[in-house]
């Protein structure tokens, strides 16, 4: 069986608690009550007795017997008392109405003493209780004061003549009583009743906050955390408070898992967002790894092929050397021009990695950048000659850069030789320097440069190869055979022109010759601005 | 009866140059190409008995060449060795996808060529 909520357990206690105090003020006051009726009772009879003492004195004086009888009836008749006799001071009774058979007093103790009189309890055969009142007649009940009662008593010895002793049946005391308890008891029970719902009423109002609360918490531990407790909201005392608090408490806990999930939407997104970069990451390092395989695959195909021409020969010339001694010329000259390819490799590739990783140690100076180049184009002057190409030189204006000269110098001598070797004979092969300071638009990141261009009149570069010209190793679709470069050598100038922070371009169409440019940002020198060319030249740019 | 005849194909004019001359000394007869389309035209042409492929050549390749040899019912017979640079697991495997019957990388010996040429062609070391 489910426990009693709160309220039924109060109105349980309460009803208890009311009836217990009910019984016990009842029974207190029945005792109160029966101390007044008796003693309104006694006094009552004990004036009546006085006033008939008083009255009839003088008959009791004269002890006439049967007049006594009669008065004494009258008497008992008219004050409705159980009995009344008038005895003697021996005991002998000298007149008496019908008395209960067997009247005893119950105790030896007088149940209570007035003025006058003695009150006794007495129980007769039949078990009745009597209040007895005996009153004495005395000498001084003749009708003078009392004051000249007493002083006749005093005077005649205060002696008694008789005692009259008045009966009441208590019964009839007992029966007011009763009808009192059975009047009251209703209402009584009722006022009690009244005050139990009452109080019922009272504490379900406190209550069903309360249980509301109870609910509300439940609701909350499931994970609604939208509920609010309205009964009780408004109230002024504690448990408005609790309800007050409780709902706070709850919007908070809202808000933080408002929060919570804000944060942990963020969390994931920074953790989808970091997996993202790891992955593009991890696809750069496979890309990475991959060209890495294919250089080492390609540099060891770089390597054996002239190692393949001189270990050919070397051994066909050590086993079966050929008759013809200028055959065997012509096979140690290959094997002479390919160890040179070999070294050349070796050192190009030596160079490329210690740019690429930093070894190489850079010399940078403030220089006209003319130098550099008028040195590359006089060294190559021989070869053009050579081959019948005119090589031009056009550099008008000087430019302060802050360069490595050799390096630079490796780089116009780079872009010199392949020009030299992809040009006819007859052609001609064009350099030119540039100073640029454009006003408005930036080319480069500091808006200011030198521009150095290498174009040749030889069959050019197919669009689909531009982009892949700088590439390690890259020799073109269209190479002519049996070209002795090392394919590095626009890789190098490509990273030398870089780490100067300049560019490298090619522009090219098919059958009119290429032109390859690069550029070097110009040395922050303030009065240089008058004397640079203002050309608004636009180049191409990768 | 006619010499064997030997087909060389290499963008290299050394190797071109030291293989033919090694095959003209062993007595066969020696054919060069620069690059695949003309080796493939040699092939059709003249009938060679043996090829010696290059694998990395601009154009076509030496693995591509070697399938087209070896998927024509005339020239299906003709034995094939891919010569290469490059000596990674995977080219061999490929070399061998590709149909060639035999795979030598570079640098080769000279003497281990002339006796491999005598025990294809003659049928005897």
């Amino acid at each position: 069986m489910r426990r009693p909520g709160i309220v039924a357990t109060f109105a349980i206690s309460s009803a208890a608690i009311l009836f217990v105090l009910g019984i016990a003020v009842t029974a207190y006051s029945l005792m109160q009550i029966r101390s007044v009726l008796y003693d309104e009772a006694q006094r009552r009879v004990e004036a009546q007795a006085l006033n008939w003492i008083e009255a009839n004195t003088p008959q009791i004086v004269l002890a006439n017997a049967d007049v006594l009888s009669r008065l004494i009836a009258d008497f008992a008749a008219r004050e409705r008392l159980a009995y009344a006799l008038l005895e003697d001071p021996a005991g002998r009774v000298l007149a008496q109405t019908t008395v209960p058979a067997d009247l005893r007093s119950e105790s030896s103790d007088i149940v209570a003493t007035t003025a006058r009189s003695r009150v006794y309890g007495m129980m007769a055969a039949d078990g009745v209780h009597y209040l007895e009142v005996a009153t004495p007649v005395s000498a001084s009940g003749t009708g003078m004061s009392r004051d000249l009662s007493s002083m006749f008593s005093i005077v005649s010895g205060g002696q008694s003549l008789a005692t009259l002793r008045v009966g009441i049946d208590t019964r009839e005391l007992e029966g007011r009583l009763r009808a009192l308890v059975w009047t009251n008891a209703p209402l009584y029970s009722g006022l009690v009743l009244l005050a139990v719902v009452i109080q019922v009423v009272l504490m379900r109002r406190l209550v069903r906050p309360i249980a509301a609360i109870g609910r509300a918490a439940r609701s909350v531990a499931a994970g609604d955390l939208s509920t609010a407790v309205a009964p009780g909201a408004t109230l002024e005392n504690e448990v408005g408070e609790l309800v007050r608090n409780f709902n706070d408490m709850v919007a908070r806990l809202e808000e933080n898992r408002t929060d919570m999930q804000a944060l942990h939407a963020g969390l994931e997104h920074k953790v989808w967002e970091r997996t993202a970069q790891l992955e593009a990451l991890n696809a750069k390092l496979v890309e990475a790894d991959r060209l890495k395989s294919e250089f080492l695959s390609t540099v060891s195909h770089e390597f054996r092929t002239p190692l393949t021409s001189i270990k050919a020969f070397a051994e066909i010339l050590l086993d079966a050397p050929p008759e013809d001694r200028q055959q065997r010329q012509r096979f140690l000259g290959i094997i002479d021009s390919e160890s040179d390819r070999l070294t050349r490799l070796l050192s190009d590739l030596l160079d490329l990695a210690k740019i690429e990783s930093g070894f190489l140690e850079w010399r940078f100076a403030e220089i006209d950048v003319r130098e550099p180049v008028q040195q590359a184009v006089a060294a190559m002057m021989a070869s053009a000659r050579a081959k019948d190409i005119s090589l031009e030189l056009s550099a008008p204006v000087s430019c302060q850069v802050r360069v490595d000269g050799d390096r630079i110098q490796q780089v116009v001598n780079n872009l010199l030789s392949n020009a030299l070797k992809f040009c006819p004979e007859g052609g001609r092969v064009s350099v030119s320097v540039e100073c640029f300071e454009p006003r408005g638009r930036t080319c480069t990141a500091d808006g200011s440069y030198a521009r150095v261009s290498v174009s040749d009149t030889g069959s050019g570069i197919p669009q689909a190869d531009l982009p892949r010209i700088f590439d390690r190793f890259f020799r073109g679709s269209n190479v002519a055979r049996g070209v002795k470069g090392t394919g590095l050598g626009l890789a190098i100038s490509r990273e030398i022109v870089l780490r100067h922070g300049g560019e490298i371009w090619a522009e090219s169409e098919p059958g009119r010759g290429s032109v390859f440019r690069f550029t070097v940002p110009l040395a922050a020198v303030k009065d240089n601005a008058a004397t640079a060319n203002v050309s608004e030249e636009w180049g191409h740019h990768e | 009866m006619s010499r064997k005849r030997v087909l060389i194909c290499d963008d290299e004019p050394a190797i071109c140059e030291s293989v033919s001359f090694i095959v003209d000394q062993e007595g066969y007869e020696a054919v060069t190409a620069e690059d695949g389309d003309e080796g493939l035209r040699l092939i059709r042409t003249s009938a060679p008995d043996l090829v010696l492929l290059d694998v990395m050549m601009p154009g076509m390749t030496g693995f591509e060449l070697c399938r087209e040899i070896k998927s024509h019912e005339a020239t299906r017979d003709i034995y094939v060795i891919l010569l290469t640079a490059a000596g990674q697991e995977r080219d061999r495997t490929d070399g061998y996808a590709s149909g060639a019957d035999e795979y030598m990388t570079k640098p080769f010996s000279p003497r281990m060529l002339r006796q491999r040429l005598h025990e294809l062609l003659d049928g005897s070391p």
